[in-house]
C-alpha cells in the first residue's frame, strides 16, 4: 500500500497496523473511529494546524507542517489542563472525587481571587463565576464525559483542546500537598478515543494538495489564522491570563506540561480524487465574513461533509470503480419514484463500502474464522461513521427507519453555497446544480441524474419530471435561506452574499 | 347585452373558463379594446430615450412571462411613429433618427440552433452602428449567450458577466465581452402600481356607457362590480395596492398578466353577458371574487387564476379586527357601509347570519367597501388586517414621509433583544459573541457597543425611478455612525422586530427573516467591533436585570474591574 506522508511507511507504527489487519485503517488511513463526535474532527483538524510543529514549541504554530523533510509529521499540544479544570471541573459530573483534582481547582480559584485588584472577596468570586460560565457557555462536547474530556467550540488556540483521559489509578495516588508538579501531567494524552485522528486524516487529506501548491497553502492559513486567531481575541486572551497565572504559581514548566503527537499516514492514492476540491471549497468558505460562531459552527459541519465524500472517493479508489453519485430527495416524506432512487443510490454506496471492507479483508489474509468480526469491526470505523454523520447533518434521512437516502438541510446548504461559490459572486440555480454535481457528485435535477446514468440515455418523461420538481423544493430551500434571486421565471441567481475577508486584507 | 364584447374581452383577459387568449402581449394589441385600457409604463420612455440616441447598442428586455415585455415593445415602437407588423419574429426598422433598428419580438420562441445564429449576429450590429431592440426571457437568453464563445472558461465568463448585468439592472450600456449591451430585467422593477392604474381604465365609463340600455342592467352582477367599485374608488384602490405591495414585500411578486387576470376576473367572475341572470347579489360581489370566494364558500375553480389564490392564502378575512364589534356584534351597517351595499348585506343576512363563513364574507365586504373615515380606525384596520408596521413602511417605502426616531427605537429595541434577551433601555446596545445553539449562555462577552443615539433608519432610492420617471421607491437601510450597513430592512424583519420588542419570541422563525437577522449581525459585528479595545466586558444576564462587568488584565498579571 503507498501511503502519504511516505515517511511513515518504515515507521514502527505502520508496520504494527499492518500486521493488526485493521481493514479500516488499510483502506481509509489510520484511522477514523466511531467515537470521535462531529466538532471533534474540526477540533482536531484545528488543533493539528495550531500548534507548534517543532520542540522548540514555536516553529508552525498556525501553519500547514512542512513535508519531505524525512521525519515523521509530529506536532507539540498544551494541554491545558489548569484552565480545562477551571471551566469544567465545577460543572461536570463527577464519578468518585478525586481528592488532588478537588484541592488543585479550589487552589485555581484562590489564585485567581488573589489576582483580583481592586475587588471584594464577594465580588470577586461573583466575576469568576461569570467567566467560567461564560467560557462553558462555548462548550460542545460534555455527554457523560469527565471533566478533562469535554471539549469546547474551537474559536481560538486556546481552547482548542487536545484529548485527556483521566488516569484514574494514577490520580488516586497523587498527593496535592507534596507532588503539584504532576497534578497535570497524570493523564492520558495519546489514547485518541475522542480525538481519534479522524481530524488527522483531514489535515493530511488538505497538507498532501497542498503539497506543491504554495500559493493557496498561504491563502489557507491566512484564512485559517483569521478563523481562530483574530475574531476572539478576548476570549483568547481571557482564557491564556488563566492558564499562565496557574502555571506560574505552581512553577510548573510549559516543556514538561506539553505533549508531542504524531500524525498517522492516509492511502496516497485514496484522497486525490478530491484534494483540489477540498481545499479550494475550504478557502471559498473561510472567506466568507460571517459571524465568528457561525462560521466555526457550520465549518464543523462542513467538515464531516468533506470527509464523508473522502471516505466515498475512498472505496471508489480503492475498488477500481466510478464513485456513485449522491442522489438527494429534497422532498423528504414523498412517497416519489426520486425517493425510490434515491434509497436505491444510497444502498448501492453502502454495498460499495461492504465490498471494499471484504476485499480488504481476503487481500490482507485475514484467517477465514476472523474474517466476519474483522469486517464488523472495520464497518463499526468507516460505514457506520459516514452514516451516522451523515444522519447528525441531516443528509441522510430519514433518522431511523427504511429507505435511507440522501437529503440536504439547512446548514449543509449553507456550507454548500458559500464554499462553491465565492463571496459576493453568483451563477445561475443550474450552474449551481452542475457544481454541486462536479464536486460532490450531488444529482438533484433531471439533467444530472441523466449525466449520472451510464449511457446517458435520455430519460422517461414522468421521471424528469419527478427530478424537476425535486429542483423546485431545493430552489424554495434556497430562496427560503436567502441565497437565491429570481430574475425571471426561468432563472434564479445562487448568490454568495457575504464580503470577502481576503479582498479586506488586500484593501 | 349590449356590451358583451368588451365583456367577452375581460373574459378573455383570465383563465377561469381556460380562454385567455388576450391574456399574451401579442395577441392583446391587435385587440380594439387595447388602447383604451393599456397603462403606459415608464419604461417606454426609458427605452424611448434609448433608442433615440446617438449610441447604437443592444437593448434587451427579459423578466418574468407576463411581465409586460412584449406590450413595452409595441408601445416603444408605436410612440416612434413606426408601424410594426406584429407577426414579423424579426425585423428591421428605420428610427426617427434615421438609424436602423432590430427588433426581435421573442427570442426565446426561436428554434435553438436559429437562436445562436441570431445572437451572433446580433451582437456585431453595434458594431455596424445599428441598434437592437429584443425581447427574451432570460434563461435560453443566457444560455445561448454563453455559446457564442469557444473556450468553456469564456463561455461561463460571459454567462456570469450577463447575469451580473441583469442583477444589478442599473439601467447602463455594458460591455459584456466586448458587446455593448443594456439589459433591462422587468423582474426587479416595482409594479405594483399598475393594478390601480389598469382597473381606473377598465371600469372607465367610455367602455362601460352600452350598459345602460342593457335589459339585464337591474340586475347583472359585472355592471353591480363596475358601478361599486366607482362609488368606493379610493377605498378600493387603497386596498388593492396596498395588497399587492405586501405581496410583493413577503417575497410573493406577482406579474402584471397575474394582476390583470385578476382584476379582470373580479369584476366579471368569469360570465359573459349572456350567462347573466338574477342571483343574490351577495354572493358575486367583486370583494368576493378578488379571493376566490362566491358568497360564503371558497371557489376551488377561481384558484387556477394565480393572484387570486394568492390573495386568498393571505387569509386576512380570517384575521379579527378592531372593528369586528360594530361589523360582526352591532351590525352596524348603515354607518359601515354605503346605502347599496348596507342593503345588500341585510338582505342576505336574514338567511345567511347562521352560515359557516359569513363573519369572513362580513371581513372581505368591510375591506374594500366601508367608508369609514375616521382615521384612527382606517389606522387599526390596516394594522389588523396587515400589520403594526406595514402602514409605516408603506410611508416610507413611497416616500411619503422619513425616518424618525421612533423608527430606529424599534430597531435598537429589537438588537438588543437579538443580542441580549431584553429591551433596551440603555444608552447603548451592547453585541455579544453568542451562540444561537447550544448551552444558554446566561454569560456573554461584549464585543462592541453600538450608542443608540448612533442608529438611525435611513431611506436610499431604488433604481425604480430610472425606469420609471416619475415613480420613486425606497427602501430602508440602517446607518450606525454615519455609515449605512449593506443589508435592507424588509417589511417581513420590522414586523419581527415589533413581535420582538413586544417579547414575542418565536422559536421557528422564517429561515428568510433569520437570514436578514444574521447578515444583519454579521454586518454590524464587522463594522462595531472593537477588537483592538484591552478590556474584557461581559454582561451578566440575571432575572433582575442585567449586570455589565468591565475588566482589564493589567501589565503585572492583575486583573481590575474598569
Amino acid at each position: 500500500m503507498n501511503i502519504f506522508p511516505q515517511e511513515m511507511e518504515d515507521s514502527n507504527e505502520y508496520n504494527r497496523i499492518i500486521k493488526s489487519e485493521t481493514i479500516s485503517s488499510m483502506i481509509f488511513g489510520n484511522r477514523f473511529r466511531a467515537d470521535q463526535t462531529m466538532y471533534e474532527y474540526l477540533i482536531e483538524f484545528l488543533l493539528v494546524f495550531t500548534s507548534a510543529k517543532d520542540d522548540n514549541l514555536q516553529t508552525g504554530k498556525m501553519q500547514f507542517h512542512k513535508t519531505g523533510k524525512d521525519k515523521r509529521l509530529s506536532y507539540w499540544v498544551e494541554p491545558r489542563m489548569g484552565l480545562r479544570r477551571f471551566i469544567f471541573y465545577d460543572k461536570a459530573r463527577k464519578n468518585g472525587s478525586i481528592k488532588a483534582d478537588e484541592k488543585a481547582y479550589q487552589e485555581m480559584i484562590r489564585i485567581l481571587l488573589d489576582k483580583m485588584e481592586g475587588i471584594s472577596e464577594e465580588d470577586g468570586r461573583e466575576y469568576l463565576e461569570s467567566i467560567q460560565d461564560l467560557l462553558h457557555g462555548y462548550a460542545v462536547v460534555i455527554r457523560k464525559r469527565a471533566w478533562c474530556a469535554q471539549a469546547l467550540l474551537p474559536i481560538c488556540p486556546e481552547l482548542i483542546l487536545c484529548e485527556a483521559m483521566p488516569n484514574e489509578r494514577g490520580r488516586m495516588k497523587l498527593d496535592w500537598n507534596n507532588n503539584q508538579e504532576n497534578i497535570d501531567t497524570e493523564f492520558n494524552f495519546d489514547k485518541r478515543n475522542f480525538l481519534s485522528r479522524g481530524g488527522e486524516l483531514y489535515y493530511l487529506h488538505l497538507l498532501q494538495g497542498l503539497e506543491d501548491n504554495e500559493k493557496k497553502r498561504k491563502k489557507l492559513e491566512f484564512l485559517l489564522n483569521d478563523l481562530v486567531g483574530i475574531q476572539c481575541k478576548k476570549i483568547s486572551r481571557l482564557a491564556s491570563f488563566i492558564q499562565d497565572s496557574w502555571e506560574k504559581e505552581l512553577h510548573l514548566h510549559k516543556d514538561k506540561l506539553v505533549k508531542k503527537l504524531s500524525l498517522s499516514f492516509i492511502p496516497s492514492q485514496g484522497y486525490v480524487e478530491c484534494e483540489e476540491n477540498s481545499i479550494d471549497e475550504l478557502i471559498s468558505y473561510l472567506s466568507c465574513k460571517l459571524h465568528p460562531i457561525n462560521r466555526i459552527d457550520i465549518l464543523a459541519k462542513g467538515v464531516i461533509l468533506q470527509i464523508m465524500r473522502m471516505m466515498s472517493c475512498c472505496v471508489s479508489n480503492y475498488l477500481g470503480v466510478e464513485r456513485k453519485k449522491w442522489i438527494v430527495d429534497m422532498r423528504g416524506s414523498s412517497k416519489d419514484t426520486v425517493k425510490k432512487i434515491a434509497a436505491d443510490a444510497y444502498r448501492s454506496i453502502e454495498d460499495d463500502f461492504m465490498t471494499a471492507l471484504n476485499r480488504m479483508a481476503r487481500e490482507a489474509g485475514i484467517k477465514e474464522t476472523d474474517i466476519m468480526k474483522r469486517v464488523r469491526e472495520a464497518k463499526r470505523d468507516s460505514l457506520d461513521i459516514f452514516r451516522s454523520k451523515g444522519k447528525e447533518l441531516q443528509c441522510i434521512i430519514p433518522a431511523s427507519g427504511p429507505f435511507e437516502r440522501f437529503s440536504l438541510s439547512e446548514d449543509v446548504i449553507r456550507f454548500l453555497v458559500l464554499s462553491l461559490i465565492a463571496p459576493q459572486e453568483k451563477m445561475t440555480l443550474n450552474m449551481f446544480l452542475g457544481k454541486l454535481y462536479e464536486n460532490y457528485g450531488i444529482v438533484v435535477g433531471p439533467d444530472e441524474y441523466r449525466k449520472s446514468l451510464d449511457d446517458e440515455s435520455t430519460i422517461e418523461t414522468s421521471l424528469a419530471n419527478s427530478f424537476s420538481e425535486n429542483v423546485i423544493y431545493f430552489q424554495n430551500f434556497l430562496k427560503a435561506t436567502g441565497f437565491l434571486r429570481e430574475l425571471s421565471d426561468a432563472t434564479s441567481i445562487v448568490v454568495n452574499p457575504y464580503t470577502s475577508i481576503l479582498e479586506e486584507a488586500d484593501e | 347585452m349590449k356590451n358583451s364584447e368588451y365583456i367577452l374581452y375581460l373574459n378573455s383577459l383570465h383563465n377561469y373558463n381556460a380562454q385567455n387568449q388576450n391574456a399574451y402581449g401579442e395577441k392583446n394589441v391587435e385587440s380594439p379594446f387595447f388602447n383604451d385600457i393599456v397603462v403606459k409604463v415608464g419604461l417606454c420612455d426609458f427605452i424611448y430615450e434609448r433608442l433615440s440616441g446617438n449610441q447604437p447598442h443592444i437593448i434587451i428586455l427579459t423578466g418574468h412571462a407576463g411581465d409586460g415585455k412584449t406590450s413595452t415593445m409595441y408601445q416603444v415602437i408605436k410612440d416612434l411613429g413606426i408601424i410594426f407588423n406584429t407577426t414579423e419574429k424579426i425585423s428591421d426598422i428605420t428610427l426617427p433618427t434615421g438609424k436602423i433598428c432590430r427588433c426581435i419580438k421573442d427570442f426565446s420562441e426561436l428554434a435553438d440552433e436559429e437562436k445562436i445564429d441570431v445572437l451572433r449576429e446580433v451582437v456585431e450590429l453595434p458594431n455596424q452602428d445599428k441598434f437592437v431592440f429584443m425581447v427574451a426571457n432570460t434563461g435560453p437568453l443566457i444560455n445561448t449567450y454563453g455559446e457564442l464563445f469557444e473556450s468553456d472558461e469564456d463561455k461561463e465568463r460571459a454567462r456570469i458577466a450577463l447575469i451580473d448585468a441583469m442583477d444589478k439592472n442599473a439601467g447602463k450600456i455594458n460591455n459584456i465581452m466586448g458587446h455593448k449591451i443594456c439589459v433591462i430585467n422587468v423582474a426587479t422593477v416595482d409594479n405594483t402600481y399598475f393594478a390601480t392604474e389598469f382597473l381606473d381604465k377598465l371600469v372607465q365609463e367610455k367602455l362601460w356607457n352600452k350598459c345602460h340600455d342593457c335589459e339585464k342592467r337591474g340586475y347583472c352582477h359585472i355592471l353591480k362590480n363596475r358601478n361599486l367599485i366607482v362609488k368606493n374608488k379610493k377605498h378600493v384602490f387603497e386596498f388593492i395596492n396596498m395588497h399587492y405591495v405586501w405581496l410583493t414585500e413577503h417575497g410573493k411578486r406577482l406579474t402584471i398578466r397575474s394582476m390583470t387576470e385578476q382584476l379582470a376576473y373580479m369584476i366579471t367572475g368569469g360570465e359573459n353577458c349572456q350567462e347573466v341572470v338574477k342571483k343574490e347579489e351577495y354572493k358575486y360581489l367583486f370583494s368576493n371574487l378578488f379571493f376566490g370566494y362566491i358568497g360564503t364558500v371558497a371557489n376551488l375553480k377561481a384558484m387556477s387564476i394565480v393572484a387570486v389564490y394568492e390573495a386568498q392564502k393571505c387569509n386576512y378575512d380570517l384575521r379579527r379586527l378592531r372593528s369586528d364589534e360594530s361589523l360582526l356584534v352591532n351590525h352596524d351597517f348603515d354607518e359601515l357601509f354605503g346605502k347599496e351595499v348596507s342593503e345588500i348585506l341585510k338582505e342576505s343576512e336574514k338567511k345567511n347570519v347562521y352560515v359557516k363563513g359569513w363573519t369572513e364574507f362580513l371581513r372581505r365586504t368591510y375591506m374594500f367597501l366601508n367608508i369609514i373615515t375616521d382615521e384612527k380606525i382606517m389606522a387599526n384596520d390596516s394594522e389588523d388586517i396587515f400589520s403594526k408596521q406595514f402602514k409605516r413602511y408603506l410611508e416610507l417605502r413611497n416616500g411619503e414621509t422619513t425616518p424618525s426616531k421612533l423608527d430606529a427605537n424599534l430597531i435598537s429595541d429589537a438588537l438588543s433583544m437579538v443580542y441580549i434577551g431584553t429591551t433596551n433601555n440603555e444608552q447603548q446596545i451592547p453585541l455579544t459573541l453568542s451562540r444561537e445553539s447550544g448551552i444558554t449562555q446566561n454569560v456573554q462577552l461584549i464585543t462592541g457597543t453600538i450608542l443608540t443615539r448612533q442608529l438611525k433608519v435611513v431611506q436610499e432610492v431604488t433604481k425604480d425611478s430610472l425606469f420609471n420617471k416619475n415613480r420613486k421607491r425606497n427602501v430602508l437601510k440602517l446607518e450606525i455612525n454615519k455609515q449605512v450597513l449593506d443589508c435592507e430592512l424588509s417589511l417581513p424583519m420590522l414586523d419581527y422586530f415589533e413581535e420582538l420588542k413586544n417579547g414575542v419570541i418565536a422559536t421557528n422563525i422564517d429561515p428568510q427573516l433569520s437570514h436578514g437577522v444574521e447578515s444583519l449581525k454579521a454586518q454590524l459585528s464587522k463594522e462595531m467591533d472593537d477588537v483592538d479595545d484591552d478590556t474584557i466586558e461581559i454582561i451578566i444576564l440575571k432575572n433582575n436585570g442585567n449586570k455589565d462587568v468591565c475588566l482589564e488584565i493589567t501589565d503585572n498579571k492583575k486583573i481590575r474591574e474598569v
